[in-house]
């Protein structure tokens, strides 16, 4: 009966070579039995040697315990190193203090060292210099502390050839560890990234001990994981499960190439071959290093694994069917654009007649507070969350990827930063194989009064690889043909989108006339851009009236310096428009100081409340001159006139409000489709 | 007796870092030769400066047979040169990259076996060796085998172009040509897809080197600072790409799916 244990040790160890096994002893070809089990059973016991690098007639002869113990001489070999910690490289991905018998220095052994290694055709004469010299002076350094455990765990060979900076400065490699080595993460032997052993393995941080140390006295038996992408760690299970793999079958899979692949370049037809190549061209030598850590891709590096899990979920949630059309925003909460997203994608299905044409990805952040704005059956995909642990880089280059394999005819931008990013490296190849187009708004002002934003920074770049650039105000379209000065097929491509109304509110009731203090309505964000401040200053000098401000901060807190005058009211946020108590408003205020076409000005604008506001970008769309009281900005004289006039003969004010009310209902779901079509159409 | 094996050295560029390239070339033709195996001699030089035609006009090349295109696209001068070809199957070598001794000799083993087995194949050395000015060792896995993984393709190229393969193969699915100015590149990348998604099998031949140089100017270097992309293929499609490995081709898979939907609707 085999012991797994056994087998199991036996399987990992680079002292047994199956295949030179197969090739001496060619009858355990014909036996049910792999030729680990082979050897387990019989070949030990016949005296036969595991592999070329161990001479099992050697061992027995300078180990007689082993005879008496194992009766196999390599198992004991490998028991002994686990048991008493010497030269341990071989649990893990070590090879080279693996132990050759007839490398093994005599004053090595007496200075309880095992700094052993295999002569095998990397090593050209200069390196095997190199590697004696090197181990004669570990050898003559004072022992203490953890150095003989390091001494004994450190793969020199592997390790010189990587860290050719201490070969230049001729430092004595363990020391060196010890004093920064460790700290700068440096791999004692291949495959096993100290540095992401502990970022992973909270036990392995916790111990304080050295994350090699730790990895083979405790880890390797508990099962952790020595990279992202051996079994036990989350992203590995997370690829295998989403690809519907066998984890343990694959992490075998690899374990036995890259076992197999280090054999072979250490001896045998492959090592040949490097060793001639170098003889013709001596750059191909200083590769060795990298050699040993070579595998199977993507098996081999943390960010390849991440982009395929993440396109896997990414075509799950797709359910691996194509689109017509790519919808990108940031995110789906309360805010303009993921409003407008939704009508974007909800108009898109009427002219594809079905809404599972459609993908939304949101590529900023998870939430989709809002699925209702959207068709029903549209497919919605998380890229946020399937990106998460990505390089910027590689996030961008799945994004542009995924979106290519959904084969669309048409790609729509509405805010997304990532893809913003992604159309400066790849809109021109983009651009080849789907019509791309991208939604704008108001261009921002920063601290310093400069106008930034999309329309700004990113309208020139990127014009070249749009279909068409969606604007949602003339004001908006106005501005960009003026500076780029875009005559007729740049004044085509920049196409003005009327947003349509969310819903045609009921006419608010007005007020009635009796007792009761006058009351103006204001809603928005507490940010720079909305002026609370010219609100304050216009409250303060209608001192009778009580206002009452819905909203809170959101992109700076500006606000909160203010001082509240005692007129003003916060009523926190409304959940729904419909909430607002607007058969108590008797005019509303709307303040900006710079803008677009807002939407809460819309919705205001069909319920018959007379509108003071800031007449500034596309609010001028929406404020007409005879149907509201549009306002520059910084004239509170004006909004103060403006209320005092409604509120003294507010039967006349709510005629002009009505007007508006008429007029705003141009903005319907048909037009903004038959706009998008044309669009479509340039 | 037909020709085995034409071996096409493809330079632009390359000066004397063509010289450890045609030493490599030739142990390995030398090797093939006495494995029984016939092979032909290309060289293709395209727009080839003026050191690099130098080069390539010492005697060393008495043997090569020289043919001199204007493409600019490494890519299409494979297709002119895989035109001329006279070998049963084709090797191209990069001049500024080296083989190893046992590439051809082993590839052409793979090849035969998989015929007598009536299986189209396309070989592929297991490891590609970076050198030079950039160091990096890659395993390239057989498409049958449990760690390959054809999403792998959204993100690189498991393989390359030093690969050998029948002439039908370079003949039947030419290479695309280049396109930088649009930020396409890795037509090798898009070769290798194609070819897979149409029923040959991509492999590789066990314990072989390609030696792949990396310098200022190379043609992947530029790729990556200009961080081309492959075209946009339908083979890389949500709905195909888990087939494109599979042992039938993806066309013939797809469209079985699709007439089996219909059916059901």
């Amino acid at each position: 009966m085999i012991d797994p244990s056994d087998l199991a040790l036996i399987k990992e160890s680079q002292l047994f070579d199956a295949e030179w096994y197969l090739s001496q002893y060619p009858e355990v070809t014909y036996l049910d039995m792999s030729p680990e089990e082979h050897y387990l059973t019989f070949g030990a016991r016949l005296g036969r040697d595991p592999s070329p690098l161990f001479s099992t007639k050697m061992y027995l002869s300078s180990n007689p315990d082993a005879n008496e113990a194992e009766g196999n001489a390599l198992l004991h070999f490998l028991k002994s190193r686990l048991l008493n910690g010497r030269g341990r490289t071989g649990v893990g991905q070590g090879i080279a203090s693996e132990g050759l018998q007839q490398e093994r220095t005599r004053e090595s052994e007496s200075a309880n060292f095992n700094l052993t290694y295999r002569d095998d055709v990397k090593f050209r004469p200069g390196f095997r210099r190199l590697i004696r010299a090197t181990r004669q002076q570990i050898i003559s350094e004072t022992v203490s502390g953890d150095y003989e455990t390091i001494a004994n765990l450190i793969d020199l060979p592997q390790y010189l050839l990587r860290y050719g900076d201490l070969v230049r400065a001729s430092v004595n490699p363990v020391a060196h560890y010890l004093n920064n080595g460790r700290r700068e993460g440096r791999r004692l032997w291949p495959g096993f990234d100290p540095k992401w052993y502990l970022a992973n393995n909270a036990g392995a941080r916790e111990s304080g001990l050295d994350p090699h140390v730790h990895y083979l006295e405790r880890g390797h038996a508990e099962g952790l994981p020595m990279s992202a992408w051996t079994l036990g760690s989350k992203l590995f299970g997370d690829y295998c499960r989403s690809f519907g793999l066998e984890a343990e079958q694959i992490d075998a899979a690899r374990r036995e190439y890259q076992t197999s692949l280090r054999a072979r370049l250490d001896r045998g037809e492959l090592a040949e071959m490097v060793s001639k190549a170098t003889e013709i061209e001596p750059l191909i030598g200083q590769g060795w290093a990298a050699a040993m850590e070579a595998g199977v891709s993507p098996l081999r590096s943390e960010v390849v694994l991440r982009v395929m899990t993440a396109m896997r979920a990414m075509h799950d949630e797709a359910q691996f069917r194509r689109a017509k059309a790519v919808v990108l925003i940031p995110w789906c909460h309360l805010g303009g654009a993921a409003r407008v997203a939704g009508y974007l994608a909800s108009a898109l299905s009427e002219i594809y007649g079905r809404g599972d044409d459609i993908v939304v990805v949101r590529t900023e952040t998870s939430e989709l507070d809002y699925p209702e704005w959207f068709p029903s059956n549209a497919r919605h995909v998380d890229l946020a969350s399937a990106a998460e642990g990505l390089p910027e880089e590689w996030k961008l280059r799945l994004l542009i990827e995924f979106v290519r394999s959904l084969r669309p005819t048409a790609v729509f931008n509405v805010n997304s930063r990532s893809f913003w990013e992604a159309l400066l490296i790849w809109g021109r190849p983009l651009s080849k194989a789907t019509d791309i187009y991208s939604y704008m708004f108001c261009a921002d002002v920063d601290i310093y009064g400069n106008s930034v934003g999309y329309p700004i920074r990113r309208f020139h770049q990127t014009f070249a690889h749009h279909r068409a650039i969606l604007v949602d105000s003339d004001y908006l379209k106005n501005d960009l043909v003026r500076r780029f000065n875009l005559h007729e097929a740049g004044q085509r491509k920049v196409v003005k989108m009327a947003t349509p109304l969310e819903a045609i509110h009921s006419v608010a009731m007005t007020p009635g006339n009796g007792e009761r203090r006058r009351q103006i309505f204001w809603a928005g964000r507490f940010d720079r851009q909305k002026r609370v401040d010219l609100v304050y200053r216009i409250a303060t000098m209608l001192p009778d009236l009580e206002f009452r401000m819905w909203g809170k901060p959101v992109l700076d807190r500006s606000s909160e310096k203010l001082r509240v005058p005692p007129n003003v009211r916060h009523e926190g946020i409304y959940s729904a428009f419909s909430d607002l108590p607007l058969h108590e408003c008797d005019a509303w205020l709307y303040t900006s100081e710079w803008d677009g076409v807002p939407n809460i000005l819309l919705d205001i604008a069909t319920t018959g409340v007379p509108i003071v506001g800031t007449a500034v970008g596309g609010t001028s769309e929406v404020l007409h001159e005879d149907a509201s009281w549009p306002i520059r900005v910084e004239d509170v004289d004006g909004y103060v006139n403006a209320i005092r006039s409604i509120l003294s003969d507010p039967v006349a004010a709510r005629e002009r409000a009505l007007r508006l009310r008429g007029r705003i209902q141009e903005r319907t779901a048909d037009r903004y489709r038959e706009a998008l079509s044309r669009a479509m159409e340039v | 007796m037909g020709i085995d094996l034409t071996v096409v050295v493809t330079a632009h560029d390359e000066g004397i870092i063509a010289g450890p390239t045609m030493r490599s070339v030739e142990a390995a033709i030398g090797r093939a030769k006495h494995e029984g195996r016939t092979v032909e001699r290309l060289i293709g030089l395209d727009n080839p400066t003026d050191e690099c035609f130098s080069f390539f006009s010492e005697s060393f090349t008495d043997e090569w047979a020289i043919h001199r295109h204007s493409f600019k696209d490494p890519f299409l001068l494979r297709n002119a040169m895989a035109s001329i070809a006279s070998g049963r199957w084709i090797a191209f070598v990069d001049a500024d990259d080296l083989v190893s001794e046992n590439w051809f000799f082993r590839a052409m083993s793979v090849l035969a076996a998989a015929e007598d087995n009536g299986n189209k194949v396309i070989v592929h050395p297991e490891l590609n060796w970076i050198f030079d000015e950039s160091h990096g060792v890659f395993s390239k896995p057989d498409q049958e085998d449990i760690l390959f993984n054809p999403y792998y393709f959204y993100t690189a190229n498991y393989y390359d172009m030093m690969s050998v393969y029948p002439l039908a193969a370079i003949l039947d699915i030419p290479y695309d040509s280049r396109d930088i100015a649009n930020g396409f590149g890795y037509q090798d990348w898009q070769w290798n897809i194609q070819t897979m998604a149409r029923g040959w099998k991509h492999t590789i031949a066990r314990d072989t080197v390609i030696f792949k140089r990396r310098r200022q100017g190379s043609v992947s270097v530029v790729n990556n600072q200009n961080k081309a992309i492959i075209r946009s293929l339908d083979e890389m499609a949500i709905d195909r790409v888990s087939l494109i490995s599979s042992s039938v081709s993806v066309d013939d898979n797809y469209a079985m799916n699709h007439v089996n939907k219909d059916d059901l609707s």
